[in-house]
């Protein structure tokens, strides 16, 4: 601010600020320490009460209670201020005397006059005021006189616009009537009593009266459409679905009736025909090589593993080793022998060996066959 | 049968005959070691050297001193110190004071059965001597050349524990020898047996079942003992998948093989096969010789790399799984 601003301010009376402060002060705590009020009464039980009359308005918090919809409004008053009310008698600002001015709106919804048979129709009778809710207690509504239409139920209801004041207070009746009748109908004025804050005088408001024209009843199509559309839809998934199903078990019973492929054992046996083969082309040596490889592939079946690497003593360890029946085991390594002499020993084969040894691999093929399914009954067991 | 064949094995079943008596006559004295005796024997059929790790306690010498009883052959044994020279091996010259000459005094390697306890103890000059004559099988002391006598079997032991101070047999010193056997100790079984049997400190006594001349007859049947094409593939097969496992689909193993074995290891496989095959009497070899003498033939014979060495991978190892990677016949 510097010197000069300093110099400037200091121009001012000191006292004359500090007299306008204070009377501010004093008019600011008067008008809000102490609140207006009407006359205190007192109730059956000597328990002091405050009423009040239309158009006074109390300073503590409101709370308006909504009936129909239990809601609950509350405007707290805050005193920015403190207050600095003395003891003595209270300002108390004059209360109005004017009743609150009440209105009547009735509608339509929809706002229409012909209505179709097997339609709905809603009615809308709306109370309003200027003031707090309690200034106007409406009571229950008579019975609506109507032609051709009938009650289906009513919702009351209020609210209050805005918050604050002025506010105004609404009460809706929402009537739902439907058409019984095709031709005119009306709906009678309704009567809707009330009273004013209190007064004991039963004062009504009347409704506006409505003619219709009822129209004969008008199809959905709209909906009945849809309804198609929506049933076509789920009958042809439902179609489909069991189209699907049908194809599967039509699929399960033809796949039954596929004979399953054969068991390694069984192609093994198709095998021998090569090695048969062998025999007779004059490679006996070549023959009984592709006799123990076959043996040791029929036995890895059987016994699992990979026995190209196990010698034929080794395989006859392994045999003696595992569950198998002694015939199996014998046959095998007779087999198993009869190769490594051949291969290793120099034999010569006579015909009646190659054609033993063939029949010796089938019925070991067999009995290998055999042990297999009797294993799996045993799992069964 | 072929007739060859058929003859090879009526000789075989003939000539194989001392065998199971030599093998329980050794088991008189010897609980178990069954596979030892049966390498000593091959050793002897083969006219292959023998190298034998093992702790010490585990009856090698005992075993050896038997056998040569039992076949009536001299034996010596030898310890082998770092301050052994070659002529207390092979011998040397003594000059004789009475008629002014000098004359070759044998050495103790002029035995049948040679047992070279702890070879590895022995300066290079001295195995460099013994090898010589496992070789050639002959001495030159001076100017004298001396034959070994037949059979001659020389079993050189390595102590596994203490390699301190010790001279390492090279590489190509160790290939050789035509086994290399690892003996380690008996089961609670044998281990009770031998205390029934030798705890009081008295050892059985055996009897002489087959002179020398036998084996060498036995030698020349064993080397008639057929074997067949595949037989031979198998071998070669097992040898070249040292040099180059990869061609066998032991990819892993060629960061650990230094060296593979050498065609000497083709030649003791085989023979050693015939010999098994021999001790089975049998006159034809099947590829389950192949495989039990396999692993006495080959482990000494692959050399490791140091990464096969910093993975704890030894020749027995990669022998192993090369026989179980190459298809057996």
């Amino acid at each position: 601010m510097g010197r000069a601003g300093r110099r400037g301010w200091s121009k001012v009376p000191s006292l004359l600020r500090a007299r306008h402060w204070l009377i501010a002060v004093v008019l600011l705590a008067g008008w809000t320490a102490t609140p207006p009020a009407a006359y205190v009464g007192a109730s059956s039980d000597d328990r002091p009460i405050t009423k009040w009359l239309p158009g006074e308005r109390k300073p503590e918090p409101t709370s308006s209670a909504l009936p129909s919809l239990g809601l609950t409004l509350t405007t707290p008053s805050v005193s920015i201020l403190p207050s600095l009310a003395t003891t003595g008698p209270a300002i108390v600002p004059p209360a109005p005397s004017v009743a609150p001015t009440v209105s009547v709106r009735s509608r339509l919804e929809p706002d229409q006059r012909r209505f179709h048979l097997g339609g709905e129709i809603a009615l809308f009778v709306e109370l309003s005021w200027v003031g707090d809710a309690g200034d106007v207690a409406p009571e229950a509504p008579e019975e609506p006189t109507l032609m051709n239409l009938t009650k289906k139920g009513m919702v009351q209801s209020s609210r209050i616009l805005p918050q604050g004041s002025p506010q105004t207070v609404v009460v809706t009746y929402h009537y739902i009537l439907e058409p019984t009748a095709e031709g005119a109908a009306s709906i009678e004025p309704i009567q809707i009593p009330y009273r004013l804050r209190g007064g004991s005088d039963l004062l009504r408001f009347t409704s506006d009266r409505f003619a219709l024209t009822i129209l004969p009843r008008r199809w959905p199509w709209g909906k009945i459409l849809f309804g198609a559309f929506a049933t076509v839809v789920v009958l042809g998934i439902a179609t489909a679905a069991a189209m699907a199903t049908a194809a599967r078990i039509r699929r399960a019973r033809e796949a039954a009736k596929v004979p399953p492929p054969p068991s390694p054992l069984e192609q093994m046996k198709a095998e021998l025909g090569g090695i048969r083969r062998l025999f007779t082309e004059g490679a006996a040596k070549d023959a009984y090589d592709s006799v123990e490889r076959f043996i040791r592939k029929a036995l890895g079946l059987r016994l699992g593993g990979d026995l190209r690497y196990a010698t034929i003593s080794e395989l006859g360890e392994r045999l003696a080793n595992e569950t198998l029946d002694s015939a199996v085991r014998d046959r095998a390594a007779s087999i198993l022998d009869r190769c490594a002499q051949v291969k290793f020993a120099g034999y010569v084969p006579t015909v009646a060996d190659q054609d033993q040894t063939i029949a010796d691999c089938r019925l070991l093929l067999d009995d290998l066959e055999k042990k297999d399914e009797g294993k799996g009954l045993k799992d069964e067991l | 049968m072929n007739p060859e064949i058929q003859a090879i094995n009526e000789r075989v079943k003939e000539e194989s005959r001392f065998v199971d008596r030599i093998v329980g006559e050794i088991g008189k004295v010897i609980v178990g070691q069954r596979h030892m005796v049966e390498r000593l024997l091959i050793g002897l059929l083969c006219n292959g050297h023998i190298l034998i790790e093992g702790v010490p306690g585990l009856a090698k010498t005992l075993s050896v001193r038997t056998l040569a009883s039992i076949i009536a052959l001299r034996f010596q044994r030898m310890q082998f110190t770092p301050d052994l020279l070659p002529a207390d091996l092979i011998g040397t010259m003594i000059y004789q004071q009475h008629d002014g000459k000098f004359v070759a005094k044998k050495g103790p390697v002029f035995a049948n059965i040679i047992l070279a306890d702890e070879i590895n103890r022995a300066p290079a000059k001295v195995q460099s001597a013994l090898l010589e004559a496992m070789q050639e099988h002959q001495v030159t002391i001076g100017e004298c050349t001396f034959p070994l006598p037949e059979p001659f079997l020389v079993l050189a032991t390595q102590n596994p524990i203490e390699q301190e101070g010790t001279y390492p047999l090279p590489e190509a010193q160790i290939d050789r020898f035509m086994l290399k056997l690892n003996i380690t100790y008996p089961n609670k079984k044998e281990e009770w047996a031998i205390l029934e049997r030798m705890g009081d400190g008295h050892i059985p006594s055996v009897e002489v079942v087959i002179r020398p001349e036998d084996i060498v007859r036995a030698r020349a049947v064993v080397s008639q003992i057929y074997i067949d094409d595949k037989i031979k593939e198998y071998i070669i097969n097992l040898v070249f998948a040292t040099r180059e496992p990869k061609q066998f689909g032991l990819s892993n193993l060629e960061n650990f093989i230094e060296y593979g074995a050498s065609p000497r290891a083709t030649l003791y496989l085989a023979q050693a096969a015939r010999a098994h095959a021999f001790l089975r009497h049998r006159g034809h070899v099947i590829p389950d010789d192949i495989k039990s003498v396999g692993l006495d033939v080959l482990r000494h014979r692959i050399i490791v790399t140091y990464e096969a060495e910093a993975e704890e991978l030894t020749g027995e190892d990669i022998v192993r799984k090369i026989f179980d990677n190459i298809e057996a016949p």
